[in-house]
């Protein structure tokens, strides 16, 4: 199954399921967790139409074989920057500038909020869950990373730790792909490195090379290597390289920087888990795809 | 001073000299001046922000050390892992070193401790920023 789901300047989360599933094959079930909704005229403006609660969402199909399956209202009271699905599939978690981030449970009719973390001074920009699905990180303006535990059963989130390495507005947080090692990109330049050690969470490594603020990280399918996009509008490859001696620290090298393929910032980076393509999302109203050329022998 | 290499006209010699050591005397004055202000200026911004952090530090150990007794009772999980946080507070703070200005990693582990804080506030579900009723000044920092 895909789902997709879309953040908006209305404060509510949307989620979207292909036509036909969700076992009604109707558009929009009825919601009991649905208060207010909007009336969705993508660019046209919007309506605020205060609506009972089993009233079936009355959202258009925005493309060909999708609908809204669900408008969570009533988590955010500011802009919903970010979403995340955890691991499992029934939580999603959703950052929002009034400084929480609030998680909600997937069941049969919809969605329930069963936990706002709250802490962040202002603007939460990210949040992201590790793989394992016990962990979840957020990142603020307030330039620091919280590390939250998740007790599944108790569906309960507790800190573990607040960060506050970078010197500036953190943008983005992005756990490793099989390994708790957690990456935050920030308006201070740097891409900075977090992991456990002995009970609390360190800062483990600075990346730095950009010379603007790094918009985001994506991390190769191996965890060997990660990428970041920036407002100098470079790509910059870090490589994970053996630190020296027995039990010391990895070190990161960056070992590519593409540059003059950007016309303005790039906002967002991804690396493809099954070809190795890394896509940009670039201020000059274009798509990019990457790939690797293997060197050539001599 | 150039006039000196014109010759000995007794008394143009003389004035340039005279130029030339009131210069020399009002700068070692003025320097003198400025440094005295300066340390003046340097000791009270010193103490000023030197006072903040104490206050500031000393507000999380008593916060700390009451919670740390208020819950030294209880033997659930939940509160064990509080108590843990709260020890990792303590810990931190009493390491810190108060009589070293010149400690490299002052601002770092000033960080690492108001982080801890507010670790331990979100446990405990409290507010870390709190303000004290309807007082003008609130403890914040």
């Amino acid at each position: 199954r895909e789902w997709e789901r879309e953040r908006e300047r209305d404060r509510t989360v949307r989620v979207w399921g292909r036509e036909g599933e969700w076992g009604t094959g109707k558009p929009g079930p009825d919601r009991e967790d649905m208060g207010r909704e909007e009336r969705d005229a993508h660019g046209a403006g919007r309506a605020l139409s205060p609506v009972s609660p089993h009233r079936p969402c009355p959202c258009p199909v925005p493309g060909s074989g999708w609908a809204c399956r669900a408008v969570l209202a009533d988590g955010h009271q500011r802009t919903v920057r970010r979403v995340a699905w955890s691991p499992c599939g029934q939580f999603l978690a959703s950052a929002s500038f009034d400084g929480t981030t609030c998680v909600w449970r997937r069941h049969e009719h919809g969605f329930e909020v069963v936990a706002t973390l709250e802490g962040h001074e202002n603007e939460v920009k990210s949040v992201a869950w590790a793989p394992s699905g016990s962990l979840l990180a957020t990142c603020s303006r307030d330039k620091s990373v919280w590390v939250w535990e998740v007790d599944e059963e108790e569906q309960e989130f507790e800190c573990v730790s607040v960060l506050s390495a970078h010197s500036q507005d953190v943008k983005h947080v992005v756990w490793h792909p099989s390994q708790e090692l957690l990456a935050s990109a920030s308006y201070d330049d740097t891409v900075r490195l977090y992991r456990e050690d002995e009970d609390d969470w360190v800062c483990c490594a600075t990346l730095e090379g950009h010379t603007s603020t790094v918009w985001a990280v994506a991390w190769e399918r191996s965890g060997q290597r990660l990428v970041s996009c920036s407002d100098d509008r470079t790509l910059c490859v870090w490589q994970r390289s053996q630190g020296h001696g027995a039990g010391s620290e990895h070190s990161w090298q960056c070992v590519c920087t593409l540059s003059g393929y950007h016309g303005r910032s790039i906002y967002d980076v991804a690396w493809c888990h099954l070809t190795g393509a890394v896509a940009t999302a670039c201020g000059d109203d274009a798509v990019r795809v990457f790939e690797e050329v293997s060197p050539v022998s001599p | 001073c150039d006039c000196a290499l014109l010759g000995s006209t007794g008394r143009l010699t003389k004035l340039c000299f005279c130029t030339a050591r009131f210069h020399g005397e009002g700068y070692q004055e003025g320097l003198a001046e400025g440094s005295h202000a300066g340390m003046a200026e340097g000791r009270r911004h010193g103490a000023l922000h030197g006072a903040r952090m104490g206050s500031e530090i000393g507000c999380y150990l008593g916060f700390a050390l009451t919670w740390h007794c208020l819950l030294q009772k209880c033997t659930d999980p939940k509160s064990s892992k509080k108590l843990r946080a709260l020890d990792s507070l303590i810990a931190m703070i009493q390491k810190f070193p108060y009589e070293d200005p010149t400690y490299d990693k002052l601002q770092e582990d000033l960080e690492k401790i108001r982080g801890k804080f507010k670790q331990v506030c979100s446990m405990l579900n409290i507010q870390s920023d709190f303000r004290l009723g309807n007082e003008r000044s609130s403890l914040t920092f």
